[in-house]
Order: structure tokens, then sequence, then C-alpha cells
């Protein structure tokens, strides 16, 4: 691969053959890795989960030493102690979690935390400090509380904390996986203007490719070495890609599935496409709108029986008080036995207050509400409604506890009392329906698994009730592309077994994709419930709300704007090709 | 759960908020032993009047300040009973008798001598943390306990630790309401009357949340040395304490508070 040298010519980190184990691991991480980044480039690095991001990230600032080689700031190695305050200074990490890297609980005490360590004077605290709140936009907040900020607010406060330091490099680790794509955004437009206007390095660690393709330069890690290491040109090689455990970006997937090279973008893609098209056709070229509808065998079937119903759902948070807040206006839905309904609308729309109705977590204020038969505005036996629905909530692998696996996925059946039999027989068919094996990891202490394998556990807890009806509140978060097609499949999977799914989900190619319906939450009402291909037909309405659009939609209709005939209905990207590949 | 207002900071930029933090730290203190100090319920009235002057300059929410005694209402409730149902006296007669039970009216008067005295001592100290940032309030104790370092206590690091502590106080209620919920979910039941059923009912609750602080202490180490913390050692602060006017003030308010209270106990000044 070729080193893109645009940029400038001084190199402010290098890594010479640098391996790194952790302890008592038998495997290096790290293998005799080298890398250069030049100062004011901006650099992407992608791996699957356990490829060796975030140790790179954390070997930058001397938070971990290398085993072999080293680790060059500025000319100056991690492995001398004299020099770790002034490597630190010029090396600012931004960690994944919004909640575990603020020390203050007022915005600008906590961004004052760096430099006070540092010991500058007193006036230029507060002069780094109105600086750096001013460059991420949180001028505001600098007298409020930590706990009232969003995810996005609080990791443009860590940036800031960071900035404080006048760092020259800034590694971001993974610091916009735990965000809805409001606070995503937020955070990659600071890091965007941080390297263009101020001339910081950027070095983000991430594993979704629609963020790394804002970078100049994307290094791909697989299993601890470098694999591909260039501009945007490495999207031109998908297997190397796709055995890295990533995903390509929409748009270079369709590039190379149709065989075109050299498209570094979604626009680029759509003149090209567009241009080739038309020159093959110039002939018998006739503009035919939206006249053709991909055949989709999602139909809803609206003859199965109803299994959640709810009319006039109202939920008002501490009601009677100044705070009061409608969580839930008035919502009328009924779900259908069968149904993958996707749930959709912004952080705060209501999407969970409503999820939680289902099982009783949240107690019915007002309306009616009737699942899997029980009417929970009346008497109901708690037990039997949660045996019923199923719940996996965000990260459900903070739920685990118990000394073995199994003995944590028995601890719902267990809660229904089921017999030791019984019990046994659910804990096997639920590791298996999770995609694991029963022999291996059955004894296990649930906390030496992998992320992923933690996560198939904590469903397969869920399961092992056999619900009805599985409800699921974003259940691909954090995982990088691999696991989130794992999950996704093992759910339409176990969907077999549970029949009713519910997904809450903030990615809308998911939701294209799997979803037979949609219902679409804003400012806690439900504004409408529809086929993905009725909602996504609504462009204006989605960025009205300032909701994503499935990127197989949003190409289509740039196409069928550009007068190529295509349907509009196109639900996943494997569709679009199709249908590109008939023209 | 959400209802704990221990450590929440209530921001208003009220006088309250703005007086030296040692100087609060000092009347909280003081505060504290003048409830033990009170003699009678005029003394009580006195204290309740500091806290009340306080609370209103202070412009947090009544609401929010009362909140605070939701988590000591039981034991209030309780010392009350015991103190009514088993007070005895040799002295005098029992006023009202019923069962084996014999009231008293003194026994009354001490059971709300007690209430009043929990109370008292919650709000205090509730009122601080509401009105004093975490910052601010280690800032005040570290120079409280600035003797100590002498005796090469670390108090730098013990200030710190405490300020993080309460930084972390709503994120680790919010978790634990995630627990719970994500537990009831899978059929937990959290509402035995049974104690040890009870008991046991939280480990998958506590397991969870033990991981999880001990994850969160590892990560927040590492964005500690990131930012290049090295304990006391050349440290420099943004906000620099000053006792202005406004502390002058109040600690001469506290001063005739303080004598009024010691007058109650010992009479030096005889009011007619």
């Amino acid at each position: 691969m070729t080193i893109c040298l645009s940029f400038g010519h001084y190199i402010v980190i290098e890594f010479n053959n640098v391996s790194f184990a952790y302890l008592g691991a038998v495997t290096p991480v790290l293998y005799n890795l080298s890398l250069s980044i030049e100062e004011g480039s901006f650099v992407a690095l992608c791996g699957h989960n356990g490829s060796g991001k975030s140790t790179i990230a954390r070997l930058c600032n001397g938070l971990l030493m290398p085993d072999k080689g080293q680790v060059l700031v500025q000319g100056n190695s991690t492995l001398d102690k004299r020099k770790l305050f002034e490597i630190r200074k010029t090396v600012g990490l931004v960690f994944q979690n919004p909640d575990n890297q603020t020390v203050a609980t007022i915005v600008e005490d906590d961004v004052a935390f760096g430099p006070e360590n540092i010991g500058i004077p007193r006036a230029e605290i507060r002069e780094r400090v109105d600086w750096a709140l001013q460059v991420v936009g949180m001028t505001e907040y600098a007298k409020g509380t930590h706990t009232r900020l969003s995810g996005g607010q609080k990791q443009r406060v860590a940036i800031a904390s960071i900035l404080a330091l006048k760092p020259r490099v800034i590694v971001l680790d993974e610091s916009t996986s735990m965000l809805d794509p409001k606070g995503r955004d937020e955070v990659l437009k600071v890091v965007q203007q941080l390297n263009r206007e101020h001339g910081m390095t950027v070095i983000m660690i991430t594993h979704f490719m629609e963020e790394a393709h804002l970078a100049d330069r994307i290094v791909v890690l697989n299993k601890g070495k470098i694999v591909l290491d260039g501009g945007k040109e490495i999207f031109d090689y998908k297997d190397i890609l796709v055995d890295a455990g990533l995903e390509l970006p929409p748009y270079a997937n369709i590039a190379s599935s149709l065989g075109l090279t050299g498209i570094n973008d979604e626009k680029n893609l759509v003149d090209k496409l567009s241009s080739s098209l038309k020159a093959q056709n110039s002939n018998q070229y006739v503009v035919k709108k939206n006249s053709q509808h991909y055949i989709s065998n999602e139909t809803t079937d609206t003859l199965k029986p109803v299994i959640v119903a709810a009319k006039d759902l109202t939920y008002t948070y501490s009601p009677k008080s100044s705070f009061a807040k409608v969580a839930l206006d008035s919502i009328d839905i009924s779900i259908n036995e069968g149904d993958f309904l996707g749930i959709v609308g912004h952080t705060g729309s209501g999407k969970t207050t409503f999820v939680g109705h289902l099982n009783a977590l949240i107690k019915m204020q007002y309306g009616q509400l009737v699942v899997c038969g029980l009417d929970l505005s009346s008497k109901f036996d708690f037990k039997s409604l949660r045996s019923q629905v199923g719940m996996v909530f965000q990260y459900p692998e903070y739920q685990l506890f118990d000394e073995t696996v199994a003995k944590d996925i028995a601890f719902g059946p267990k809660n229904i009392k089921l017999e030791q039999k019984e019990i046994e027989q659910r804990v096997k068919e639920s590791i298996h329906l999770v995609g694991l094996d029963f022999d291996t990891i059955a004894n296990k202490s649930p906390f030496e698994l992998s992320g992923g394998q933690k996560r198939r556990v904590a469903l397969a807890g869920v399961i092992a009730m056999r619900p009805k009806i599985l409800v699921l509140d974003e259940p691909t978060a954090g995982l990088d592309p691999k696991g989130k097609t794992e999950i996704l499949d093992l759910i339409v999977n176990i969907k077999h077994y549970c029949q009713t799914v519910i997904m809450i989900s903030h990615n809308m190619d998911e939701v294209a994709k799997y979803c037979n319906r949609v219902a679409l939450f804003s400012s806690s009402k439900l504004l409408q419930v529809s086929s993905p291909k009725e909602l996504f037909k609504q462009t204006q309405l989605l960025q009205s709300l300032r909701l994503d659009i499935p990127s197989s939609i949003r190409i289509a209709s740039k196409l069928i704007e550009m007068g190529i005939d295509l349907p509009i209905d196109i639900l996943s990207v494997e569709q679009l090709i199709e249908q590109l590949k008939l023209i | 759960m959400r209802d704990i207002t221990f450590g929440q900071y209530y921001p208003s930029g009220s006088i309250t908020h703005r007086l030296d933090p040692r100087l609060k730290i000092l009347l909280v203190a003081t505060y504290i032993t003048m409830v033990f100090y009170v003699p009678d319920f005029w003394g009580y009235g006195i204290v309740a009047f500091f806290v009340i002057v306080a609370t209103i300059l202070s412009k947090v929410p009544i609401k929010s300040v009362l909140r605070s005694i939701r988590p000591i209402i039981f034991l209030v409730a309780f010392t009350s009973i015991i103190t009514i149902l088993f007070y005895s006296s040799v002295d005098s007669m029992p006023d009202w008798e019923w069962w084996i039970f014999k009231i008293y009216k003194q026994s009354l008067y001490t059971a709300g001598y007690m209430a009043c005295r929990l109370i008292l001592l919650v709000l205090g100290p509730a009122l601080l943390t509401l009105t004093t940032t975490p910052v601010e309030l280690t800032d005040g104790l570290e120079w409280w306990l600035s003797p100590f370092k002498l005796v090469k206590l670390p108090v730098h690091t013990l200030t710190l630790i405490m300020s993080i502590a309460l930084r972390f106080i709503p994120t680790l209620i919010e978790e634990t309401g995630k627990i719970i919920n994500a537990q009831k979910a899978r059929c937990a039941d959290f509402d035995s009357k049974n104690i040890i059923k009870k008991a046991k009912s939280m480990l998958p609750v506590l397991i969870p949340l033990f991981v999880s602080s001990f994850r969160r202490g590892d990560e927040l180490a590492d964005a500690l040395d990131s930012r290049c913390y090295n304990g006391a050692k050349g440290r420099t602060r943004m906000k620099q304490l000053r006792f202005g006017l406004k502390d002058l003030i109040a600690f001469l308010f506290l001063a005739v508070f303080f004598v009024a209270i010691l007058n109650l106990s010992y009479h030096w000044i005889w009011i007619k």
C-alpha cells in the first residue's frame, strides 16, 4: 500500500516494530507493528473488536508500554519516564464511555483539571478553559452539571478537557460508539473542525466505515497487524476489509459489486453511474419515474392475531410537579403476532418509555394496553407478563452476574419456578439458539468471555423464558460490523421461535433490511406505523425530523433524480445492486 | 432512587452558592454541633430559622431540600414510636395506658425532640452539597485539613477521591436503576417481604454494579493519567477561594447564632 504523504512532513508519532501482549495473554495483541503519523493528518484506525486498535491508542501516550520496539512522540520514547508528561501533553486521549472520563461535576471544573495538573498559572487556565469550551461549542454549559448533558455533549466536554492541555495530537478511542446519531454528528463535526481549522493531528479509532471515510488516511488492522494503509482507494480491497471484520461503506460496496473503481464518495458514484447508464441507453432511454416497484416478500399480515394493543396510552414523568414531562402522548398501536416491528425516533422521543410499558416495568397511568391477552390497566400477573415479553436492554451484557453462564441463563426460568429438568433443557436450547457451544461455554464465568459472547449470553438469558414477544433496545450498539450482522442474523433466527420481535434502532439500514413494520416516534407522539417502504418514501418527513434515510434509498433516490429508472422502495444495498445489475 | 438529593449540586448562582466554601464548611460543622447542643424546642426554633434563611437565600426549591429527608423518614418514625411506647419514668404516673404500653407526656416531648434533631441534622449538610460544587467542597475541605499535611497525610488525594465519589453518585444511581429493570424483566422479585430473600434478591443487582464500578474505575484512572494527573505536586487552581464582605457578614450572623444557642444551654445572659 502507498502511504498518503500529502500532508505535513513532520512525523509526530512513530511506532517502531512494536509488539505488545497483555499480562497473562498467550498471543500478543500487536506484533512487530510500525506506523508513522504525520503532523496535521487525519488518520482513521479501523479493525474489528480485539484487533488491537485501543491498545495502539494507549501506547500513543504511554498508558501502556511496548514489550518490544518503541513508540516515539516528537522523538521522545514513551519508555522514558522523564518525558511522560511532555508526551501526555502532546497526545490527548478521548475515551469511549462519556460517563467514565469526567472528574468534576461542573463542566468548567472538569475542563480545568488537565491544565491545573500541569501547573498552568490561574489566569491562563481560565483562558484555556474558555477557549476549549468555545471550540467544542459548549460555552453556554460551562457552569452546568455533567449529569444533565446528553451523550454527545459529554463527549464534546471530554474533547474540550483534552484541548485545554493544548495537545498536538488528539486520539479518539471509539469515542462515538456509545452515542446516538445526533451525538455522533456533533462529535464528528468538532473533530473535523479541529483538524481543518486548528491543524490538529487526529487519530480516530473506529469500526464505522462512514466515519473512517472522513479521514485522509485509513489504516486497517487485522489481528494486530496492519493489512491496509492508504487513502480512500483502500475501499477497493473488499476482501481484505471483510476478512478484517469490517464492511465497505454502502457506496463503495455498490461500486465494487458493479466493478467500478476510483469512486471516492456517494456523489461521485451517482454521477458515474448515471452518466454511464445514460450513455449505454442513449437511444432507447425513456424517463419513467417511480413506475416500477421492487416486489418484496415482506407484507403485513393483518389476519394474524393482535398481540399488543394500545389505545390512548399516555404517560407523564413526575406528574403534578414542576418538572412534569409528557413522555407518551396518546399512543394508538396494534402489533400483530409475527411482526418484526422497528421503533425509530430520536433519543427522548418516547421509544423507551413505550417499550417499558409492554412488560410493566413502567406502570401504566392512562389509556388501555393489552399485551399477550393481559389487560395491563387492571390487575394482572406480573410474572406471567414478564415471562411472555422478553426484554433485552442496551448493552445487556452489563446485567450478567452469576458464577457460570448456565446459572446466569437459568436465572429467568428459575424465577418463574420451572422444574429443574425443564430449566436445564431451556438453558441448553437458548445457548444453542444464540450460536454458542453448550459444552465449551456453559461452565465458564460470564466475565471471562469476549464482548460479543457476553451479549449473546445475555440474549440467551432472555430467550430462555421462551417469550412470545422479544423486545430489543438497540441490540447492535457498540458492536463492530461483523458482530452487528451476526447478532441481527441471530435475531432473525430466534424470531422463528418467539414469533414477534420489537426492535428499537437508530440504524435505518438495519430497520429497512429486517423489519416488516416501523413505528415512528417524535416528541412523545407516535407519528405513524407503516411498512419500511412507505416510511422511507417520505424523505422530507425524515429529513425534517433529522433522521437518517437508509443508504440504499438515499442512493437510489439520487439516481432517480438523475433520470435513472429505478424503483424507489429499495430497502437494502443488496437489492439496489441487484437492480443496477439488471439495467 | 432518583430522589436521592445528597451530593447533587443545584446551580442557581445565589448568595448561598457564592459564599466561600471554607466558611460554608465551618457553618455546617458549627450547625451540626448546635443541633446536638440545643436543650429545647426554642433552640430548635433558632436552628431551623438559620437553615430556613440559608435555604431561602439559596433559591434552591424547598422541595429539593426537603427531599433529602426522605431516606431518613423511616428512621425518624421508628425512633419516635419506640421512644413513645417504651419510655418509662419512675417519678411520674403514665398519662395514658393501653394494653402493655404506658404513655407519658414526657415521652411525646422526647420523641418530637429527637425527630427534630435528626431532620435538622440532615438538612444542613444537604443544603451544603446542593449549593456547593464538589470542587469547591474539596478545595474548602483541603484547606481545613491542610494542617494534616504536616504529618504527611495525603490530603489532596483524599479530597480528590471524595469529589470523584460525589461526581459518580448520580451515574451509579442511574446504572442501578437500569440493572434493576433488566433483572425485573427476567422476573426477578424485589418485593419479597422476607428479609433474607430480599437480601439474596439484591445479589443480581449488586454484582453487576460492582463489576461495572471496577470497570469505570479502570477507565477513569486512564483518563486521569491521560490528563497528566500527578497528585498535588506542582498543581495550580483555576478558582481561587476568596473571603469577601458577604462571607464576613455570614460569619457574624453565625457568631450571633452560636452565642444565642449557647445562651440557651448555659444561661449566661438572662432575658426576662
